[in-house]
């Protein structure tokens, strides 16, 4: 694919107009201390969007700004969902880090929490939802760990277990922070087919600090350095790297499917 | 061991050690899941700044214990959320001000204070039927809380950021959570006293966990455990004369170690 063809592409489905979320001009952080500063962007329905920069750039604060987890301290974002307001139809799939692995749940009880909504607080999960869960749970080849105590699983089956969490509510937008971290190579290229797969229904947020291995995934990048530069390709070359202040290496290990990175000479 | 039951002090204990075993089971479990044993701990000897209140100003002490453990629950649960405050030094403040304040309304209260030993280390043997009707209270409450809310409780105390995505209401089951800590901490104060109390929302978790990794499993063999220590504990410390709650804590150890043997026997067996 070149790069005309991608830009090609991402004017076709601009042109959709199925804009799901509109982030104008915020600026947000930590006890009064910003991270991310003066942030537009706009998301739509088929989008898959990689996030790159390097550690402590603030990928994360931005997903959780648009998770609304943080309250930005200025500017707006404007969720135009399908779906009603409090079906918050995102799915998110956290840093692996965040996340207590020896809490005594099972790997069921972990998916089946993404489908707890402000209705059902009190009522019990539903036949047809339990059989989601069932359904999602072979799709996802887990059957033999269903039942298991999430602390013995590995980093692949961990993830696995988190992206179920996270689609099983079908959400128009997920959003995946580093989820290739601690999983092996097999999982890795096993789970961008996936997410490939998932794009034809819902958008997609990627981050990740490997910029080789999603650029030939994603269709669009955007670089986070406090600031956010939105690079409406999945090419980009290192000049464009340092050009939106985002110190990463284009350094792709092995072979890459199709690469999509252009070098200096190109 | 018949005999016993026809004095009504020992019902009394009895009673009083079952709904202790209820209400540690099902709270302990959601203590020791989301790792703040060191919180309950701090809203425990908190709640010894009420008793001493109570002493001074004459009213009930479990009422004092009950205002001032609420009142940590929540300004614990308060700070917690805000990043710029060192929480587990905030919890040593609270902690250490709750206990010193108790002395010294203890010590300028005239006279002598002749039930403080029984606060610090308990006297189920001599519940009253005011703090029966009291402890069923809290043990209804909190059981039909958890039944009914099962699993967002469950899934708050895993994962709050996640629920927050889904636009769940968690700080408003945090808060009630807290609450119900504070008044199942209130509860075994009677039963081991506020010494003694952090073991009973441990042990029988910590010996449940060692063979179940479930919560709800967890819970509920932790009620089991709890009465099967707090019963023999109780039995124990009448005949051998020697107080209830260490009594009580010693035999939950006891079962502690015999389940943990249990389980090397089972592993060490199936590793031939
Ligand atoms: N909960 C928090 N409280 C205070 N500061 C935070 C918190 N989370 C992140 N930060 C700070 O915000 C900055 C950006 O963090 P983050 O968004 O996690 O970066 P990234 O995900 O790109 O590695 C870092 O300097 C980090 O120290
Ligand atoms: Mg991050």
């Amino acid at each position: 694919m070149t790069r005309v063809d991608a830009c090609h592409i991402f004017e076709a489905y601009k042109m959709n107009k199925n804009k799901i979320i509109e982030i104008k001009d915020i600026s947000a952080g930590y006890n009064g201390e910003t991270v991310i500063e003066d942030v537009s962007l706009e998301i739509f329905g088929n989008d898959f969007i990689g996030v790159i920069g390097p550690n402590g750039a603030g990928k994360t604060t931005l997903i959780k700004t648009i998770l609304r987890l943080i309250t930005p301290y200025k500017g707006e974002i404007n969720y135009i969902f399908k779906a009603h307001k409090s079906e918050a139809p995102i799915g998110y799939l956290p840093q692996v880090n965040t996340i207590d692995h020896r809490f005594p749940i099972t790997v069921r009880d972990v998916i089946m929490s993404g489908l707890l909504s402000r209705k059902k607080l009190i009522k019990r999960f539903t036949k047809e939802e339990k059989k989601k869960a069932d359904i999602l749970i072979k799709q996802m080849m887990i059957e033999n760990i269903a039942s298991k105590p999430i602390g013995e699983l590995s980093g692949g089956q961990m993830q696995r277990v988190f992206l179920c969490r996270a689609i099983i509510s079908d959400p128009e937008l997920l959003i995946l922070d580093e989820p290739n971290t601690y999983v092996d190579n097999k999982f890795e290229s096993e789970l961008y087919e996936i997410l490939k797969k998932l794009n034809e229904k819902m958008a997609i947020i990627v981050v990740s600090h490997d910029i080789g291995t999603i650029s030939s995934f994603v269709k669009t990048i955007a670089c986070v350095n406090k600031k956010v530069h939105y690079h409406k390709s999945n090419i980009i070359s290192q000049e464009q790297l340092d050009l939106y202040k985002c110190p990463i290496q284009l350094i792709t290990h092995g072979h890459v499917p199709h690469t999509v990175l252009e070098s200096h000479d190109n | 061991m018949i005999e016993l039951l026809q004095y009504d002090f020992f019902v009394n204990a009895i009673i009083a050690a079952v709904l202790t075993s209820i209400t540690c089971g099902i709270i302990g479990t959601y203590i020791v899941s989301k790792r703040i044993v060191f919180i309950s701990g701090g809203i425990t000897h908190t709640s010894f700044g009420g008793i001493g209140l109570g002493y001074y100003l004459g009213f009930n002490p479990l009422l004092g214990a009950t205002v001032f453990s609420l009142l940590a629950a929540w300004i614990i649960e308060f700070m917690s959320k805000r990043t710029d405050v060192r929480e587990d030094s905030a919890i040593a403040i609270l902690w250490s001000f709750g206990m010193a304040i108790g002395i010294i309304f203890i010590f300028i209260t005239p006279g002598y204070a002749p039930n403080l030993m029984s606060y610090l280390f308990g006297s189920i043997l001599t519940v009253s039927h005011i703090d029966l009707i009291m402890m069923l209270a809290i043990t209804i409450a909190i059981s039909l809380f958890f039944s009914i809310f099962y699993k967002t409780i469950l899934f708050t105390a895993f994962d709050e950021q996640y629920l927050k995505t889904r636009n769940i209401p968690v700080e408003l089951f945090n808060y009630i959570l807290m609450g119900f800590v504070a008044l199942a901490i209130v509860l075994s104060i009677k039963a081991v006293g506020i010494i003694l109390i952090i073991s009973l929302l441990t042990i029988p978790q910590s010996s449940a966990n060692l063979f179940v990794k479930d919560f709800r499993k967890i819970l509920f063999y932790s009620i089991l455990i709890g009465l099967r220590g707090s019963l023999t504990g109780l039995v124990a410390s009448y005949y051998l004369d020697i107080p209830s709650g260490a009594s009580i804590i010693f035999f939950l150890v006891v079962i502690f170690i015999i389940l943990r043997i249990i389980k090397y026997l089972i592993t060490k067996k199936s590793s031939f």
